[in-house]
């Protein structure tokens, strides 16, 4: 029941809400703002050759994790002034735990290996025990927001709001991956790529 | 004052919240460790061959407009068989459904072939477009629910598949919609299905699986009696090995036979486990050729494998069948199922290659597809035909051994037939 609700909402959410944030909206009044989050809302279900472009987002990204869900709820409720930007090392933080963690997770898809770290997420004992530690660390260390996250993504696994049975898959997702590494890179591209490799 | 003002405090009403969330999650998910094979999950008897015919085949498919390919087997417990396979008008075409057929063992015909999935089902089914589907999978349970495992793709090539379960407590009358599992965290993609399920004892499910997205790796996914994903195992590594063929060879011991897609030895790879799965033996080229073709294995009852392939260094005009001991060091040639005329494989002639081909349709169609020989004729120019002439191709089988000795074996004949072949354990006593 809740993975059937949250299949038919996931969707919208993740067609509606990149584009809203990607938009130049900031100089328009919260009231128009808030037309064209409803617009963006409406138009994912519009049928093209009979599938929306929420369902044909799904089936190019899957279902997003619920980390990913929760940042662009936060990301929207900033654009919308319901509450106020993180703060901006907290923010950072986050980009370095995802980079990190993907960083981890993906080239091991590859199959260059027998390490299979994606593994783990089934019946993730370890994983979680590892996720729960570091989750305390941060909620010790004040990081709330990523506390919040991964709250939340475990939430979600233990109510099984996704198709998928591995527990890594809503903690990340490559959306997210990607976007924290391409940040992370047009920040410190200076020192990742060495100075000759530069244009002038 | 507020719990914002007093951060000490908040930090203490939250840490119990939070070791709840996790504590549940790790109460509710136990280690899932694969149990020993199940050594005899075959049902009822099935095909009753008689003396006097103990080597028979025919078509189980008997469209002659499409391409046809990728047949798997399984047989049911109400003693009959079900073949699926997939059919369109090529390969990776948006028509291409997947479609079944019995097999009537009273009458040892079959039946009319009929749709499972469709490009448009599945796409219901998922909420996900869906741009093509691939190939199926079929397995009778211990529990005797009917599964069926498919690939569909929404978007590239065969590097972009995803693998779906379809379940029927009515062995096959009915089926569940469509569900996808969730195999890999890029996306969900690049898992796809070739050969047959094995089952443990506690009825769990052994799905072999492949991945060819930059890598061509195989994996063994360990899914529950309801068909969730509990765990996955690498059986190989790179990008050079696909479609693992699984064979149980005792409680916890299990032999798997690869094709070998790499540029290096082209030989049939094997790794084996001895513990139900869990891990594997880097896999070693074997005597066999593969000129990266699928192959299917089975054990026998004189505790051999029987290996049907096209051992060939390149093309699959000829498919044999092979007997080897359980160390896969000594290699017995017992019959080859069908081979182009042309002891190389070379293009024929379509002044030499029609009345060959003619000839082997009648030899594989069984009386009662002998009819469908003009109409496939008509088809056979541009299925089969080139520039530079014609060629035959006989591949990818999938090798069943039921609990009554017999054998069944199911491949593409010319990607236009599924041919079926089934024959005695005395049949194989006698190619000694």
């Amino acid at each position: 029941m809740l993975q059937s609700v949250f299949a038919l909402w996931q969707p919208l959410l993740s067609f509606a809400l990149p584009l809203f944030l990607a938009l130049p909206g900031a100089r328009l009044s919260v009231p128009l703002r808030g037309a064209l989050l409803l617009t963006l809302l409406g138009l994912a279900m519009v049928p093209i050759n009979g599938i929306s472009p929420a369902t044909y987002v799904r089936s190019v990204f899957d279902d997003l994790a619920l980390t990913t869900t929760f940042a662009l709820l936060l990301g929207t409720a900033v654009r919308m002034d319901w509450i106020r930007r993180p703060d901006e090392a907290h923010l950072t933080g986050l980009l370095w735990m995802f980079a990190a963690i993907s960083l981890v997770l993906y080239p091991a898809t590859l199959g260059l290996t027998y390490l299979d770290p994606y593994r783990l997420g089934y019946a993730p004992r370890l994983l979680l025990a590892v996720a729960g530690t570091l989750t305390l660390a941060l909620l010790w260390r004040r990081h709330y927001l990523a506390t919040a996250m991964l709250c939340v993504a475990t939430l979600g696994f233990t109510l099984e709001l996704k198709e998928s049975t591995n527990y890594w898959d809503y903690l990340i997702d490559p959306a997210l991956g990607i976007f924290c590494l391409v940040v992370l890179l047009r920040r410190h591209w200076r020192v990742v790529i060495p100075a000759r490799y530069r244009s002038a | 004052m507020s719990f914002a003002a007093r951060p000490l405090l908040w930090r203490l009403s939250v840490t119990p919240l939070v070791i709840l969330v996790f504590s549940v999650a790790w109460l509710q998910n136990p280690a899932a460790v694969p149990v020993s094979f199940l050594d005899d999950h075959a049902g009822a008897p099935t095909l009753k061959l008689s003396p006097s015919s103990p080597f028979v085949n025919s078509f189980a498919s008997s469209d002659v407009d499409e391409y046809v390919h990728s047949a798997a087997l399984t047989p049911l417990s109400d003693n009959s068989l079900l073949t699926v396979w997939f059919a369109g008008s090529r390969e990776g075409a948006g028509d291409v459904q997947i479609r079944g057929a019995h097999f009537d063992v009273s009458a040892e015909t079959w039946h009319d072939e009929f749709v499972l999935a469709t490009r448009e089902s599945t796409q219901v089914g998922l909420n996900r477009y869906i741009r093509k589907l691939g190939n199926p999978v079929v397995a009778m349970a211990p529990d005797h629910r009917l599964w069926l495992f498919y690939v569909s793709v929404s978007i590239g090539g065969w590097g972009g598949s995803a693998i779906n379960a379809m379940v029927s407590e009515d062995l096959g009358a009915t089926w569940s919609p469509p569900r996808r599992l969730v195999t890999s965290p890029f996306f969900n993609i690049s898992t796809l299905v070739r050969s047959a399920p094995v089952f443990h004892q506690n009825g769990s499910i052994g799905l072999p699986v492949y991945h060819e997205f930059l890598g061509k790796f195989a994996e063994y996914l360990y899914l529950s009696a309801d068909g969730e994903v509990l765990d996955k195992y690498r059986i190989s590594r790179g990008n050079h090995s696909l479609q693992p063929t699984i064979v149980p060879t005792g409680r916890d011991s299990a032999i798997a036979m690869l094709r070998y897609a790499g540029t290096e030895h082209h030989r049939v790879l094997a790794s084996r486990t001895e513990d139900a799965g869990r891990t594997w033996s880097a896999p070693v080229p074997l005597e066999p050729f593969n000129p990266n073709s699928s192959l299917s294995a089975a054990l026998t009852h004189r505790n051999t494998l029987l290996v049907a392939l096209n051992n060939l260094r390149d093309g699959r005009f000829r498919l044999s069948l092979y007997e080897t001991d359980l160390e896969m060091e000594n290699w017995e040639h017992l019959i080859d199922l069908d081979a182009s005329p042309d002891p190389d494989g070379d293009p024929l002639p379509e002044s030499s290659f029609t009345p060959a081909l003619r000839r082997q349709f009648m030899a594989s169609s069984g009386a009662d597809r002998d009819d469908l020989l003009s109409g496939f004729m008509a088809e056979v120019d541009e299925r089969m035909c080139r520039r530079d002439g014609c060629e035959f191709e006989y591949e990818y089988p999938y090798l069943v051994h039921t609990r009554d000795g017999i054998f069944h074996l199911v491949y593409s004949w010319n990607n236009s037939f599924i041919k079926h072949v089934s024959f005695t354990e005395d049949w194989l006593e006698s190619r000694r």
